[in-house]
């Protein structure tokens, strides 16, 4: 693929270079004008198959896959992308500084995408800003070609009588095509304009990978406060948009999303440990076990929270319903732990801990308690599985011989283990991101206290998400 | 203190510069997060600390009041205090921790003396000393010093026969939150099997897991970790 892409960049050199205008008119975009159904042939496969967008831009010469296909064993290939600033159209002031604000939410999703290498806008000067719009006919795709993007991602914005208007336009440099993406004009104010750079951002990888992203998503997570209780609180993706969950102060751990609106977390206190519901400021106790329970994990597709549980014997799983009720004991093992059930993307099965051969290795079992195998074989302290919503990986914590925390993945079919992180102090506690693509995780490289981060699949590109120290146990919304 | 007034007076440059373009719900937000990043150097850096709360403060009643340039620079300064207030912590990180031991003795002298009742601190009834028990890592079953401790405390409910207790589970600090729930359970469990077997009344104990999440000693030193994995007794 990497000569396939050279000699498509090479053609488009000459084109560009000679005739970048004419070029741009022999390939109008207003081709896209068909019918979708017409032009999107179904082509399954890894990243779940072709979208309408995409077929369309191939119609127009511009072929998404061919960027990110990867020849095996070589390193992945990221996209060049320009993001120059945020254009401002007329003299208004933007005291509220809308324009910059879009611009650094775009080029920070898109560099922890991992997906687009982001150019560094001092490389831009080749272009002469002040000479070029958003229109495909005013951009300079040869300076733009020489600055070294193959994708060139541009916004700007007009404000009148308070009201500020976007338009969000991509554009594929080497063919000088605009890529349809069907996200044209949208008014913001301070309180959605990290939405809208995020929802940019998420069409844009839709495009080039046939899946939306999931940039502006949110992580639920506890967080240390004083006397050794835990709040409860989420962000987006890049650490902004902080909510605290109004939950009793006290020791409240493992928080998961629960079905609508709410969230589902463990609270603990000298009156037993206890599975909670906080749903529009009102909490709901959903487990009432003599002993404990803990760590719901919701499954949206058959409406049941898997738990641990036990009534004055040892722990085991649990599944009811999002109100409490229909209580069913999954695992039925005498004195061992069982323990952080997570369900596979279907909801019929559970991946799950258990110490029955003497350490907590990961476990799979049906969820009507029949067919338990063991699943990890290596090391002696596996722990926190959490089943990718493509099904074919769990990522979990491991103690390795050095008794260092570090995250790995293990492929359910074929039991193939993957270490994600090493020598960046103790990583623990993943969760899959909604589209399988990234994980998030705790991990102590930066302090005593944990602090969140997030990587590709393949342990690529660890981002931290926010500075503040004391979150654990993130859990992606999915 | 010289560069400590020097980089304060960069970062309030820098706060400058970008004052004008950043939305003041952006700016109070960052500000926010590094309060609470802060929040662990409230004792040690109070003085830096409470500047840097008054500075928020005003920061939110500016924007409440539609006054987005203010905020702003009451934000940035918060934010800038905050960091500050971090950083002093952390170079006094031995007074720090001394100051914070002792403020934690003087709250569990007053929850004893029955001054302080929440949720999670129990006052242990003035009578009764029950022994900890304290566990091998890794490890839920009984050694032969914990059986000794565990004894003692029978001891102590036969000769109260009305007296209740909980045993409050724990873990150290290593290995995962759910796993340690779970391992402070089989702990607890360990304990009551045993105190049953002996012919204590099963009602009288109740086992509470912690797990990980409520340490007595704070560092990471074996030594620390030791104290942190037991089983508290807790008269009710």
């Amino acid at each position: 693929m990497g000569i396939r892409f050279l000699l498509s960049c090479m053609g488009a050199v000459c084109l560009c270079l000679n005739a970048p205008y004419l070029f741009a008119q022999e390939n109008p975009g207003d081709k896209t004008g068909g019918s979708p159904a017409a032009t999107s042939p179904s082509v399954a496969g890894d990243s779940g198959g072709q979208s309408v967008i995409q077929s369309q831009a191939i119609a127009l010469g511009v072929d998404p896959l061919s960027l990110i296909t990867v020849v095996p064993g070589a390193p992945p290939v990221r996209i060049p992308i320009a993001i120059p600033d945020t254009f401002r159209v007329g003299d208004a002031a933007d005291s509220a500084g809308l324009g910059r604000t879009l611009a650094e939410v775009i080029r920070n999703d898109l560099k922890m995408s991992g997906l687009f290498e982001v150019l560094p806008v001092e490389t831009y000067a080749l272009v002469d800003p002040a000479k070029e719009g958003i229109t495909r006919s005013t951009i300079q795709f040869d300076r733009w070609y020489s600055v070294g993007a193959s994708v060139l991602a541009k916004t700007h914005y007009t404000l009148a009588n308070d009201k500020a208007t976007f338009h969000f336009a991509l554009y594929d440099v080497d063919t000088a095509t605009e890529i349809p993406l069907r996200f044209n004009a949208r008014n913001a104010t301070e309180a959605n304009i990290r939405a809208l750079g995020h929802e940019f951002v998420n069409r844009i990888i839709e495009f080039y990978t046939g899946e939306m992203g999931v940039f502006g998503t949110r992580i639920i997570f506890a967080s240390d406060a004083q006397n050794n209780f835990r709040k409860i609180q989420s962000f987006e993706t890049d650490g902004y948009g902080t909510i605290t969950y109004n939950v009793p102060d006290a020791i409240n751990v493992l928080p998961e999303w629960g079905p609508g609106n709410t969230i589902l977390f463990t609270h603990l206190s000298s009156t037993g440990d206890h599975l909670y519901k906080y749903e529009n400021g009102t909490l709901i106790q959903l487990s009432n076990f003599s002993g404990w329970a803990s760590g719901a994990d919701y499954c949206t597709k058959n409406g049941k929270i898997a738990f641990t549980g036990a009534n004055e014997d040892n722990a085991n799983i649990y599944t009811m319903n999002a109100d409490g009720t229909d209580v069913f004991q999954v695992t039925n093992l005498p004195n061992n732990i069982q323990t952080s059930p997570s369900w596979s993307p279907d909801c019929s099965r559970m991946a799950f801990v258990s110490d029955y051969s003497g350490r907590p290795q990961i476990y799979i079992i049906n969820a009507d308690g029949t067919g338990m195998r063991r699943l990890t074989w290596v090391g002696n302290y596996n722990t926190t599985p959490d089943w990718s919503p493509k099904g074919d990986l769990i990522a979990f914590t491991a103690r390795d011989e050095r008794n260092v925390f570090d995250i790995f993945t293990i492929n359910v079919a074929t039991g193939e283990v993957t270490r994600l992180t090493q020598d960046q102090g103790h990583n623990k506690e993943p969760s899959w991101s909604p589209d399988g693509r990234y994980i998030v995780f705790e991990s102590t490289r930066d302090g005593r206290q944990p602090r969140l981060y997030m990587m590709n699949k393949d342990g690529r590109w660890q981002t931290r998400l926010s500075p503040r120290a004391g979150l654990r146990t993130p859990t992606w919304h999915r | 203190m010289k560069i400590q007034l020097a980089s304060l007076a960069i970062a309030a440059c820098l706060a400058m510069a970008c004052a004008s373009s950043q939305p003041a719900s952006n700016v109070i937000k960052d500000a926010e997060e590094a309060m609470l990043n802060a929040d662990s150097a409230k004792e040690c850096a109070a003085q830096t600390y409470a500047l840097a709360q008054k500075a928020l403060a005003e920061a939110q009643e500016a924007q409440a009041r539609g006054d987005a340039e203010t905020a702003r620079q009451k934000a940035r300064l918060a934010q800038t205090l905050a960091n500050q207030a971090k950083d002093e912590a952390i170079m006094n990180a031995e007074d720090c921790e001394r100051q914070r031991a002792a403020a934690l003795a003087m709250h569990e002298k007053l929850a004893d003396s029955g001054n302080i009742v929440d949720d999670i601190d129990v006052v242990v009834r003035g009578d009764v000393e029950f022994e900890i028990v304290y566990f091998d890592f890794d490890e839920s079953t009984l050694s032969s010093a914990a059986v000794k401790s565990i004894t003692a405390n029978i001891g102590i409910l036969r000769q109260k026969p009305g007296l209740a207790v909980q045993l409050a589970a724990h873990t150290d600090e290593r290995g995962t939150t759910e796993y340690n729930l779970a391992l402070s359970q089989k702990r607890g469990e360990s304990v009551r099997v045993y105190m049953t077997t002996m012919g204590i009344e099963p009602r009288r104990l109740t086992v509470v897991p912690y797990g990980k999440e409520k340490p007595v000693a704070l560092g990471s030193r074996e030594q620390d970790h030791a104290l942190n994995r037991r089983v508290e007794f807790i008269a009710r």
